[in-house]
């Protein structure tokens, strides 16, 4: 039984959408760019999952099935766009390079999923056969990794801060959550290939490797959840070395 | 690209030292940057806490005598003078992971 990689699909749907509403609309009051591109990135992320999900269900039904799955699939491509401009409206606003390479990943995901039905792989699972899967593979591994670096670097210069009275230490914690979840979510990625080529080689999906998926996906959702709807005694441990210096 | 308040205490750091331009920008960057801050989007307050926690301890591995007396020099620099302090636009990392659990 995939028991995990359902738990962990759910409840990624259901955080997601709260999430996703909660920051478009956090984004509307404040105008600012990075609240929108994780809201929408959020919601769709939420729709994804949920119609997977649903897709799962409809076995029985694939022609159904299928169109389900592919608009879960072009839902993605959208939240994934705009997930590789977060870091650079979050992080790097103005930075070129940074430009370069929110496009690049972005472009990489928007080429990818269409690619890949164009060559006869719509539901993107020959990654072996297919080199749009590896282009779609390298948009959302490329910022899973950015995430987790941007995430990690700021904690490692925020402790500075932090300890100068500059900066509250719960929001230096809180890049240290998101650089978390930014390696959780590249292993995830790393995983899915794993998965991909045990599933050529055996024609079957490994309930190990789907169960591993599952895991991380339930431990990159308990980091982003810390991050937005972290409990108060959590923040008052967090914020007491601060409170009592 | 530095702002306007880096370069003016820098200028007045050089002043109250003897250093170089050189020497002058170079240590306050060094401070600015081991408090985790960048030159490119320092604000006052900011830079006070540089000056303050920070800086006298750069001068005195540099051999300036009196620390404590040029900070203060600077500082009343920084008081005096209308600087224009740099965007605090609310588009920081810091605003921007302050605001993210309020939603």
């Amino acid at each position: 039984m995939e028991v995990f990689e359902h738990i962990g699909s759910v409840a990624s749907s259901l955080i997601y959408f709260a999430l996703g509403s909660r920051l478009t609309l956090l984004g509307a009051r404040t105008r600012s760019g990075a609240e929108w591109l994780i809201g929408l990135t959020f919601l769709s992320w939420g729709a994804y999952y949920a119609l997977w999900f649903l897709s799962i269900g409809l076995h029985s039904q694939s022609a159904l099935e299928f169109e389900i799955f592919i608009t879960a699939r072009a839902i993605d491509c959208l939240g994934m766009a705009c997930f590789a401009f977060f870091p650079l409206l979050a992080f790097r606003r103005g930075s070129t390079w940074a430009k370069w390479l929110a496009a690049s990943l972005a472009i990489c995901v928007i080429a990818g999923i269409p690619g890949s039905s164009w060559a006869g792989d719509p539901k993107g699972v020959s990654p072996l056969t297919n080199f749009w899967w590896w282009l779609e593979w390298l948009g959302s591994v490329g910022s899973g990794v950015w995430i987790g670096v941007e995430g990690i670097h700021h904690y490692g210069i925020t402790r500075a801060r932090v300890r100068l009275g500059l900066c509250e230490p719960i929001v230096g914690h809180r890049y240290l959550l998101w650089g978390l979840a930014g390696v959780f979510w590249t292993l995830l990625d790393i995983i899915v290939i794993g998965q991909y080529v045990d599933f050529w080689a055996t024609q079957t999906w490994s309930s190990a490797l789907e169960n591993l998926v599952g895991l991380l996906e339930i431990a990159a959702l308990a980091m982003v959840w810390l991050v937005y709807f972290a409990p108060a005694a959590y923040q008052r441990k967090i914020n007491a070395p601060a409170a009592s210096a | 690209m530095e702002t306007p308040l880096f370069d003016f205490a820098a200028q007045k750091l050089e002043q109250h030292t003897g250093f170089s331009q050189l020497e002058a920008r170079g240590t306050l960057r060094i401070a600015v940057k081991s408090a985790g801050l960048e030159p490119k989007s320092l604000t006052v307050a900011e830079l006070r806490v540089v000056l303050e926690k920070l800086m006298p301890g750069e001068l005195e591995q540099r051999g300036v005598k009196d620390t404590l007396s040029v900070c203060s020099a600077v500082l009343r620099d920084l008081e005096d003078a209308p600087i224009a302090e740099s965007d605090s636009d609310s588009s920081n990392p810091d605003d921007i992971f302050r605001r993210l659990a309020k939603a």
